[in-house]
């Protein structure tokens, strides 16, 4: 009597399995993150998101896979890259920025995949989200409150130089969160008693605009209002407002490394970091309508020593009291430093 | 056969069964006692987990805030007084590094003792005003003019973020009188969302109320903003009420105020006067026990599909053999004694297939004798000139062999039919016959039937012979049936040439006795005639004279008649017909007609007769060719002036008629032979030794015996016993051994 190969192979098959499934306890469950960068500079808020998530107990292909997907500074490729990341229906997107929110909102405002924002400026004003309490949708994330900072900026660069009176404010008017925040800093310089001028940036070649401004009206400070094309060209206006001895007051903290005399805000490593929070509780269940936007819980002041040496100011011992000082990036000098 | 084996009754699915049922059911009892106990264990650990959980955010969340305490005692300590007195740069400075050093506070101020703020730093606020004043009868004007650390009221930023104020108090240099404090104001849910995070073994959700039961913090922050009311769950009912967690009974589960059935756990938060509660969903705290399940039921699955496997395995391995072994039974059951089992197999059904091929050819041998024995019994039944039958207890005949069948045109003619109808054209059943009496003695007497089939009148003798009489299932009868008509007929030929033998020997003294009558006839008519040409007128007046001549002739010629009627009713040939025949008659007629020839001899016969009529049932010519031959042998053997007697009486046995004699006696030697046929003593033309075996024929035609007692030289007495008649006797039973008819005295 012969038995049937066949029969043997199943035999064996269903024994192995069943030993395996009884010894040996199922694989974690692996949850998929896809991430939207608009390019490199994001990389940071990838960083610290991963860094949050490892601290909520999600390791990389352990029990979490990142699909990661960069436009390369190319606005053109944002949307397609997010229609294919939301194809690959991960069970969370997350939006390095405001560009790639509204991509993903768009892309998902069909079948309401959750999206996390990891830090945007003024997520209420861009139409995010309905509110910061209530979201409203598939949209939740951590609002950097960037354009909302841009008061309390304002008085900081007035405790690190209390001679300043006269601020030129360079914005970008094509991004929502441009006339809030002009709106806040004017209500600030009013109370500090400081005089404002407005200078308007949208690209490189509007540079040339912004120098004639600073040779014709005389100005303390120069104040950064937060859009990501101005985060774009910060090396190159700094350069050009530093070359007129003005001192910048920038938004992010990278940008006191790029020559800023100082920036006061939510690092993108903390913003990522804030954001996997968020992450967490959609990957536990919970509906991003019903989670908060939330708002910096780390901001900080922080002074590059070196370009205050090279414009050769002298700071304000009240504003380096609240200050993380650094020394070195473009100014010259190698190395950073604490405070 | 096989296909009437209903399939939960073949040997591989009882296999397949057995082994299906010997590993799901342990598996079944250990997985039900393991889960049940992994519920349990799993109810108790999620508990004590949630507990240690709940404690170890409560001692984060009091150390956040007690470090914060400590951070702003080390300031109002450190500056004491002076912090009201110090330039508001100074101040500021101080502030400031403060909120760098502490991340969870969002702003801070110095107030005075009456609460009006001095100097306040903010992380998000534009600080344009610190005039603000803080009521005294808050909170937090209260513990610091109590002089102690403490927490003021809970509030909502306008991100949603819940705030509280924790305070310390500022002594002036005595150390002893409140002269302000210093106020920060801290992000509850960060103290809350950092903490949380740390607890790594917790399950389920995680909130905290203050002393009230208000929710501070959730960890699905939309409870917050929608201030929902949890004082509906036993666990912060027993918070409230200040029930230590340790007594809280295992496992506690109990309705939230979502609705859903939890494991809830708290712990109180020391100084503060608020409580963590951790609640696990109890469908989320048991998806491992329904993981297991799944995992269980999987494994019952794959084991179940392996048992399965491995029982079709063996059961095919086992049953294959006996399943082969059943079909090569089913093949030598319809003939196929030449099949042989391929079956390869060792052990036991190896040493079973042997011996059943072994058997098979011992079957094929013996099968093989059988049927040559029954080809040599076919032979022998059908060559042995009699009719066999087989008749069941029912009475129908089943099978006829051959010679039965040809006597009646095939078998079909008889076959189904019920026994003796085809031998006796009649469906009542003989007397004697074991069939319908029941009797299962072990032979019925021989019955004759005559019957006319087509053209021919034939007579068939039968005999029923039971057949396994004790086995209720085989019982039966075979009836041997013998085509008797050419014995009959010969027998017949033989009576009738013995017959004609005794009228050629009766002829002379029949002329004898005719011829006494006719003399006198003669001699009547020759007185006669002459007395009517001597005397005519005369004589003619005389007419009683001639009247009583005539009388005389007539007399006589009617004598010669009833000797001539007596002769040929004796010769006549029997036509076998039964008939009531009165013996003393039949007696008186036979003596009559041996008459002449005993006269002759000078012979006295005697009669002495039963009086009375003594009836039988018989052939009348057969009785007297019997009676005759006896009284002719008497004549002859007995010399002149001896006696003849014939004696009839009524016995126990029947009617007994006796005929003896006083002549030569038979030799010893010679009284064992006298009845064989053609057997005489007589000289050539006396006799033709028929005699006493025609006797012996007819009389055990009609069930009756003879004896002879004989002492030579003294005389000879032959007693011939017949049945009396009983009214409708139609059969004539027989006894053929002589031994039964005949007794030698």
């Amino acid at each position: 009597m012969k038995l049937p190969g066949p029969l043997v192979l199943l035999m064996l098959l269903a024994l192995a399995i069943a030993g395996c499934s009884v010894g040996v306890g199922a694989p974690p469950i692996q949850k998929t993150v896809g991430v939207l960068l608009s390019g490199d500079a994001r990389l940071a808020k990838l960083t610290g998101l991963k860094q949050g998530l490892e601290d909520l107990g999600y390791f990389e292909n352990k029990n979490i896979r990142y699909i990661i997907k960069s436009a390369g500074d190319d606005q053109t490729l944002i949307r397609p890259l997010a229609e294919e990341l939301a194809r690959e229906r991960p069970d969370v997107l997350v939006a390095t920025g405001h560009v790639e929110a509204q991509a993903l909102k768009q892309v998902t405002a069909a079948d309401k995949m959750p999206v996390v924002f990891a830090g945007v400026a003024s997520s209420v004003e861009q139409g995010l989200v309905e509110s910061l309490q209530r979201p409203g949708s598939n949209l939740t994330g951590v609002d950097n409150y960037h354009a909302e900072l841009s008061g309390k900026r304002l008085e900081l660069l007035q405790k690190l130089l209390p001679g300043v009176r006269r601020v030129l404010v360079i914005y970008d008017p094509s991004v929502p969160p441009a006339f809030p925040g002009l709106r806040i800093v004017e209500s600030a310089a009013l109370h500090l008693g400081i005089r404002l001028d407005r200078v308007p940036v949208t690209s490189r070649e509007e540079l040339q605009r912004l120098t004639s401004r600073l040779d014709s009206h005389a100005a303390d400070a120069v104040l950064l209002m937060p859009s990501f094309r101005l985060e774009a060209l910060v090396g190159e206006i700094v350069a050009v407002i530093k070359s007129r001895g003005v001192p910048v007051m920038g938004v992010n903290e990278h940008e006191t490394e790029l020559g800023c005399l100082a920036a006061y805000g939510v690092s993108f490593t903390n913003q990522g970091r804030q954001a996997a929070r968020l992450v967490d509780k959609i990957l536990n269940g919970q509906k991003p309508e019903h989670i908060p936007v939330e708002t910096p819980e780390n901001i900080a002041l922080v002074v590059n020593l070196d370009a205050a040496r090279e414009l050769g100011l002298s700071l304000s011992p009240v504003g380096l009291s609240f200050a993380r000082v650094i020394t070195g990036g473009q100014t010259g000098k190698g190395g950073a430093a604490g405070e | 056969m096989s296909d009437r084996i209903a399939w939960w009754q073949r040997i591989r699915f009882q296999l397949l069964g057995f082994g299906v049922m010997m590993s799901i059911i342990p598996l079944l009892a250990l997985g039900w006692a393991n889960i049940n106990a992994a519920r349990t264990n799993l109810e108790v650990s999620i508990q004590r987990q949630n507990t240690a959980a709940a404690r170890w955010v409560a001692g984060e969340i009091y150390l956040s805030v007690k470090n914060i305490w400590d951070k702003l005692e080390a300031v109002t300590g450190g500056y004491g007084g002076s912090l009201l007195t110090m330039d508001n740069h100074e101040r500021e400075r101080i502030l400031y590094s403060l909120l760098k050093t502490t991340p969870l506070v969002e702003e801070m101020a110095v107030v005075d003792a009456a609460g009006v703020e001095w100097t306040r730093v903010s992380r998000r606020r534009v600080v344009v005003s610190t005039r603000a004043v803080l009521s005294s009868a808050g909170p937090e004007m209260v513990n610091i003019l109590a002089g102690r650390r403490g927490v003021g009221r809970v509030f909502l930023e306008g991100d949603g973020r819940p705030m509280a104020n924790l305070v310390v108090p500022l002594f002036d240099g005595t150390g002893v009188r409140v002269v302000g404090g210093l106020v920060a104001q801290i992000n509850l849910r960060g103290i809350v969302d950092n903490t949380v995070s740390g607890a790594k073994d917790k399950s389920g959700y995680l909130f905290v109320v203050d002393d009230q039961g208000r929710l501070l913090s959730h960890e699905d922050f939309s409870q917050v903003l929608q201030n929902r009311d949890v004082t509906g769950s036993a666990a912060v009912g027993k918070l409230l009420a200040g029930v230590n967690p340790a007594d809280l009974p295992t496992p506690h589960s109990y309705q939230s105020y979502t609705g859903r059935e939890v494991l809830g756990v708290f712990s109180p938060i020391e100084d503060l006067g608020w409580g963590v509660v951790i609640e696990q969903p109890a469908a989320e705290a048991f998806a491992p026990v329904r993981g297991l399940l799944w995992k269980f039921g999987l494994a019952t699955a794959l084991v179940m599909a392996a048992v399965t496997s491995i029982s079709i395995f063996f059961g095919i391995k086992f049953t294959g053999p006996i399943q082969e072994l059943q079909q090569g039974t089913q093949r030598i059951i319809t003939g196929h004694l030449d099949h042989a089992l391929q079956v390869k197999a060792m052990g036991e059904i190896g040493s079973l297939v042997a011996a059943f091929n072994q058997m098979t050819r011992e079957l094929k041998i013996k099968s093989d004798s059988l049927l040559a024995e029954k080809s040599r019994l076919d032979t022998v039944v059908s060559g042995i000139g009699a009719g066999l039958a087989l008749v069941g207890k029912e009475g129908r005949i089943n099978w006829v062999n051959t010679t039965l069948a040809g006597w009646f045109g095939g078998g079909e003619n008889v076959v189904g039919k019920f026994c003796p109808q085809p031998w006796a054209e009649s469906e009542t059943a003989c007397g004697t016959c074991p069939v319908f009496s029941g009797d299962s003695g072990p032979e019925s007497r021989e019955v004759v039937h005559f019957i006319k089939l087509g053209e021919k009148n034939k007579y068939f003798r039968h005999r029923v012979f039971p057949l396994h009489p004790g086995s209720e299932a085989g019982a039966g009868y075979l009836v041997v049936i013998e085509d008797i008509t050419e014995r009959r007929e010969m027998e017949a030929a033989i009576c009738q040439a013995d017959k004609l033998a005794a009228v050629g020997l009766l002829a002379a003294g029949v002329a004898h006795e005719i011829n006494n009558p006719m003399n006198t006839v003669a001699a009547y008519t020759e007185d006669l005639l002459e007395r009517l040409n001597a005397e005519p007128a005369a004589a003619r007046a005389d007419e009683a004279e001639i009247t009583q001549y005539l009388g005389i002739i007539r007399q006589q010629v009617n004598r010669c008649t009833k000797i001539t009627r007596n002769l040929v009713s004796f010769a006549r040939q029997s036509k076998g017909e039964q008939q009531l025949v009165e013996i003393n008659e039949l007696l008186r007629e036979t003596a009559a007609l041996i008459h002449f020839q005993a006269k002759s001899k000078q012979l006295n016969i005697t009669q002495r007769l039963e009086p009375g009529s003594l009836w039988v049932m018989a052939d009348r010519g057969e009785l007297q060719q019997v009676f005759l031959n006896l009284l002719q042998n008497a004549v002859d053997a007995t010399g002149a002036g001896g006696e003849i007697r014939i004696n009839t009486c009524l016995g126990d046995q029947g009617i007994d008629v006796a005929v003896a004699d006083t002549g030569c006696g038979i030799p010893e030697e010679h009284q064992n032979l006298i009845f064989d046929p053609f057997f005489t003593t007589k000289p050539v033309g006396k006799g033709t030794g028929l005699g006493l075996s025609v006797c012996y024929g007819i009389l055990a035609k009609l069930g009756g015996r003879i004896r002879v007692q004989s002492r030579e030289g003294e005389g000879t007495v032959f007693t011939v016993t017949l049945p009396p008649a009983k009214k409708d006797t139609k059969e004539v039973p027989t006894h053929e051994h002589p031994s039964q008819l005949v007794d030698r005295g």
